[in-house]
């Protein structure tokens, strides 16, 4: 067991400044948010982001549509 | 049930909605993270430092994020049309579906975010216009597999 516990806290050690860069609310993560919250092409990047999906969304629905009203007369 | 019932659109809708999601992925998870060949905003963003690496890395998951959802959706279609017994057991159609759906995504996502506005290339650098072509082609060509299966398993239903 304590070995275990030595074993973990090394390997923290080890990863210490990978988790710094991680961590949630250093400097640079804050600097991330602020970056993406002021910058003023974010919706664009957003928008161009869900563009692609929104198109293939509308083909499936389209289909479903297709599906549900096949065979009462408003579709083949 | 009756079989005039079950016309294929909820599981063609699914399965191209399966597809989208799991190509999104295939994406994602190949070229994003396991090559880095891009990121979501790196032709316009470069992860040349950490702050924009962070930045495309947020852009990446929101992708992986809308995939999910996608590949979500087109679970619980698949299951309501198995609950209700409205869609056919049709492996092609399925499975030409997935193609077609993974095939229309690149082809889409291909001329919007790589031709038209630059967000990304396949691989950026001096052949970029050819990778860029390749993904269009892939697209094409899955979903032209796809479209061919869909017509098989049609033609296999009405036989």
């Amino acid at each position: 067991m304590p070995a275990t516990v030595a074993l973990v806290l090394a390997c923290l050690l080890a990863a210490r400044p990978a988790l710094a860069l991680a961590c949630p609310d250093c400097p640079l993560a804050r600097r991330t948010r602020a970056f993406i919250l002021e910058d003023p092409n974010t919706w664009a990047h957003l928008a161009l982001l869900l563009l692609p999906f929104l198109v293939v969304w509308l083909v499936a629905i389209w289909l479903h549509q297709r599906g549900q009203t096949a065979g009462t007369g408003k579709d083949g | 049930m009756g079989r005039d019932k079950k016309k294929g659109g909820g599981l063609l809708a699914a399965g191209i909605l399966l597809g989208v999601g799991l190509g999104g992925f295939v994406d994602g998870i190949v070229f994003h993270q396991i090559l880095q060949w891009h990121n979501m905003l790196s032709s316009w963003l470069p992860p040349t430092n950490l702050l924009d690496m962070k930045v495309n890395m947020f852009f990446d998951g929101l992708f992986h994020a809308v995939a999910w959802t996608t590949t979500v959706i087109g679970l619980a279609l698949l299951w309501r049309g198995f609950k209700k017994d409205t869609i056919p057991r049709s492996t092609p159609m399925f499975v030409g579906a997935m193609s077609l759906g993974w095939g229309l995504f690149n082809f889409v996502e291909g001329l919007i975010d790589h031709q038209l506005f630059g967000l990304h290339h396949v691989r950026p650098g001096e052949r970029e216009l050819v990778w860029d072509i390749g993904f269009l082609a892939s697209g094409l060509v899955l979903g032209g597999i796809g479209w061919a299966l869909i017509r098989k398993g049609r033609t296999a239903k009405t036989a």
